[in-house]
C-alpha cells in the first residue's frame, strides 16, 4: 500500500531518528571493544567484532543521514579489513592509526 | 520490456532492510519482499517469485555470491536478475560475480534511500535496453 509523500518522509524521519536513538549503543560497543583492546592488543575476536561494527556503520549510517560517521567507520573498517582477512592482530606499529581512526570515528558520533 | 513489480532484498541488516523497503514500495511503487539471509531467501524466493532480487554481498552464514549460486539451481529463478548490494569495501571483491549471467549491476552501500528506486529502474531499463 502506497503512502502520500507527506507520510512517507514522515516516515523516513522517524526511521532516521530511531536511527540516532540507537547510536549510543553504538557508541558503548565501540567503547568496549576499544577496552578490550587496550587491555590486550592482541585480542583478535574484539578486533574482528570492531571490524563488524564498523563496516555496519560505515554501510548505514549515511542512508540515515550521518554521513561524516559513515565515512569514518569507513576508514576505520579499511584500516582494520587486511588484519582481519590474514588473521593479524593489532601491534604496536599498527596501534597508533589505529587509535587515530578511533578517535575521529568516536568524536563523529556528535557531529 | 518486462516490468519490474516484484522485489526481493535480501539483508542482514534490519535498519537497511527497513529503510530501503519503504522506500522501494513508496517511492518506486514497488512490491518487496525482504529476507534477513540466503537461506530464508531460498525459501521464500519461488513462491513469491521476484522480478528483481537485490542481494547483499556480506552476510553471515551464507554470503551473497553462495546464496546466487543456490538460488540459480532453483528452476523458476534460474535466470531470474540480480542486483547485488555491497559496502564500498567490498567492491573490488565483487568484481568477479559482476560477469556472472543475471547479474545486472552493483550498488554500493551506503545508499540513499530517497533515489534508490530510479537507480534500480536505471539498472534494468539499461540492462533490458542492451539484452
Amino acid at each position: 500500500m502506497q503512502m502520500s509523500d507527506k507520510e512517507f518522509l514522515e516516515q523516513i524521519e522517524e526511521l532516521k531518528q530511531s536511527y540516532a536513538a540507537h547510536l549510543p549503543e553504538k557508541m558503548q560497543q565501540l567503547q568496549s571493544l576499544e577496552k578490550s583492546l587496550d587491555e590486550n592488543l592482541t585480542n583478535f575476536e574484539a578486533l574482528k567484532e570492531l571490524y563488524q561494527l564498523t563496516h555496519k556503520l560505515a554501510g548505514s549510517s549515511a542512508s540515515f543521514g550521518f554521513t561524516e560517521l559513515s565515512e569514518r567507520a569507513y576508514e576505520l573498517e579499511m584500516f582494520i579489513k587486511p588484519l582481519v582477512k590474514k588473521s593479524e592482530a593489532l601491534d604496536k606499529n599498527s596501534f597508533e592509526v589505529y587509535k587515530t581512526l578511533l578517535n575521529s570515528l568516536k568524536k563523529s558520533f556528535s557531529e | 520490456m518486462p516490468t519490474l513489480q516484484k522485489i526481493m532484498y535480501v539483508e542482514d541488516e534490519p535498519d537497511i532492510q527497513t529503510i530501503a523497503s519503504i522506500a522501494l514500495e513508496n517511492i518506486g511503487g514497488f512490491s518487496v519482499k525482504t529476507c534477513n539471509c540466503g537461506a530464508d531467501a531460498l525459501e521464500e524466493a519461488p513462491e513469491f517469485a521476484p522480478d528483481l532480487i537485490l542481494l547483499d554481498v556480506m552476510m553471515p552464514d551464507m554470503d551473497g555470491p553462495t546464496t546466487l549460486l543456490e538460488i540459480r539451481k532453483i528452476d523458476s529463478l534460474v535466470s531470474t536478475p540480480v542486483v547485488f548490494i555491497t559496502a564500498k569495501a567490498q567492491l573490488h571483491e565483487i568484481a568477479q560475480y559482476k560477469s556472472q549471467p543475471g547479474v545486472l549491476d552493483v550498488i554500493t552501500k551506503p545508499f540513499d534511500p530517497i533515489t534508490l528506486s530510479d537507480t534500480i529502474r536505471n539498472i534494468w531499463e539499461n540492462y533490458h535496453a542492451n539484452v
